[in-house]
């Protein structure tokens, strides 16, 4: 073939600065979606601060505490992300990302960093608002006790909603199924902790992933001690971790098959 | 430049196919193709629905591995090196999309970003009017007409100015006016030294702004040339003739080669 000359302007830049670009536009998608952004903040906190003195005086307030972060953490996680990323893949935003000089698993890793600070942030709102409405005191070990909680929660729970978004492909499938599994697991996490249905179920719903984090989540905002229980339900919590995002990854298409 | 800036001089094929092989189960949707781009030349792949254009460019984008042969970008192994390759090819896909809540300044910066460029807001905005879309810098997507979106889209793949720029149907779903200054955006392209391939079922468009073309069908390459070539070529083709209604013209070549069925 004849050759001429051409000039392309080749450029290379880090995975680092590749991730603070992508980190910046899913920032900004986020502040451009503020009313998801505000009912999710808003709905945990009316849990916390907005029951009744009577039904107050029934539920301890380190429960609520831990009610309100595990309804916030599941919107945040389990049923916002997949849909969105549901909603993306099908409208080819993440194809036109993948073919950007950029890997593949950077878009994703983005999007999650993203979803995990939010967790983070609602977390010490909840926890701020606790402290300020309902006079609960923490140390700066519950504090950072709670966050690390809250960190394996997140990622618990995006596991799920990755895989989720792993094995629906249907956007409006995928919204009602990471609606459903959202509330399944907000409901393991109550049923984890009351024999209101029994023994048996109560066990189950303890072992489950809403009941494992339930469980840790209510010992963290109690500053209770370490037991072997709750070092049980860690465990539990970083297998099914495990298993979710091996589904997550092992099963997840760019595109619509 | 922030980033690595390497800007060569290189006298180098943008892109270059050899025995190209891509099946889906079963079913093989290209068959041993080659290419091989000359630059700062406009290249047409043409082919009806199921040829395997798709198929062949997503190859060349690095979206799926090949069963066999090698895909050579700007001298680069883009099977073995894919996000280098990328590096150096812009690409405009058939359904593609940006996030909706995204401003146009904001989608700029992010791509600009992901090649390595830093734009000032100032650059953001000069880009955009190069492509008329000044007056929509704060926008966003979601609010942008069809043919808005196309040029954004062209505007994002052209950014960091690719040995090889990809154009999956450009024009479908454009109006008339919008066809054609997509037309003379890419032969202003062209003038400037860039290679373009684009895929289309326009043969007016291949007609118009191509300067080779090949017709593909069931993965195989059935002919490559000039759209004049093509047709001094297969004028007497009884092929061609029998579906010819007066004068030849690129269309009555393409469905005499490809036959006359629809396609699903």
């Amino acid at each position: 073939m004849s050759a001429t000359e051409i000039r392309p302007l080749t450029l290379t830049t880090s995975p680092v600065r590749q991730l603070g670009v992508l980190l910046t536009a899913d920032v900004l998608v986020q502040i451009r979606n503020a009313r998801v952004l505000v009912i999710t903040l808003i709905v945990p906190v009316v849990l916390l601060v907005g029951i009744g003195h009577n039904q107050r005086a029934q539920m301890p307030t380190n429960v609520r505490l831990a009610l309100a972060l595990m309804l916030g953490t599941a919107m945040l996680t389990v049923i916002t992300y997949p849909s969105t990323l549901a909603r993306d893949r099908e409208l080819g935003v993440l194809q036109r990302l993948r073919v950007a000089p950029v890997p593949s698993w950077l878009i994703l890793v983005s999007r999650l960093i993203i979803q995990v600070c939010a967790v983070l942030i609602l977390c010490l709102v909840l926890m701020l608002v606790g402290g300020f409405a309902l006079h609960l005191n923490f140390r700066p070990a519950e504090y950072l006790w709670t966050l690390l909680t809250v960190l394996l929660g997140s990622a618990l729970y995006l596991g799920a909603g990755q895989a989720v978004v792993a094995l629906v492909y249907s956007p409006e499938t995928v919204r009602a199924t990471s609606a459903l599994v959202g509330v399944g697991l907000i409901l393991l996490g109550v049923f984890g902790q009351t024999p209101l249905l029994g023994s048996t179920f109560e066990t189950i719903a303890r072992w489950s992933p809403g009941g494992a984090y339930a469980d840790l989540l209510a010992a963290a905002t109690a500053g209770g001690a370490w037991t072997g229980s709750l070092a049980a339900s860690l465990a539990v919590c970083i297998a099914y971790t495990a298993v979710f995002a091996v589904i997550g990854v092992r099963w997840f298409g760019w595109t619509r098959p | 430049m922030p980033g690595q800036e390497t800007a060569r001089r290189a006298i180098i094929s943008p892109l270059s196919i050899s025995g190209l092989r891509v099946s889906y189960g079963p079913v093989t949707a290209v068959t041993g193709l080659d290419l091989d781009l000359e630059p700062g030349e406009v290249f047409g792949l043409l082919g009806p629905n199921g040829a395997g254009k798709t198929s062949t460019l997503s190859a060349i984008e690095g979206l799926l591995r090949p069963d066999a042969g090698s895909v050579t970008i700007a001298g680069i192994d883009a099977l073995h090196q894919p996000a280098r390759a990328r590096a150096h090819i812009g690409v405009q896909l058939q359904t593609t999309s940006f996030s909706p809540e995204l401003r146009l300044v904001d989608i700029v910066q992010l791509f600009a970003g992901l090649h390595g460029l830093r734009l000032s807001s100032a650059d953001v905005v000069q880009r955009l009017a190069s492509m008329d879309l000044a007056g929509e810098a704060r926008r966003a997507y979601r609010q942008l007409s069809g043919g808005q979106q196309q040029r954004l889209s062209l505007l994002v793949a052209t950014l960091h100015q690719p040995a090889l720029l990809l154009l999956d149907e450009p024009t479908a779903g454009l109006d008339p006016q919008a066809r054609r200054q997509l037309w003379d955006r890419i032969s202003d392209l062209r003038g400037q030294g860039g290679t373009v391939l684009l895929t289309t079922h326009s043969m007016e468009e291949a007609a118009a702004v191509c300067d080779r073309v090949a017709i593909i069908d069931h993965g195989d390459l059935l002919v490559l040339d000039s759209p004049a070539s093509l047709l001094s070529r297969f004028a007497d083709d009884p092929r061609v003739r029998k579906v010819a209604h007066g004068q030849i013209t690129l269309d009555d070549v393409f469905i005499g080669l490809t036959g006359s069925h629809v396609r699903d």
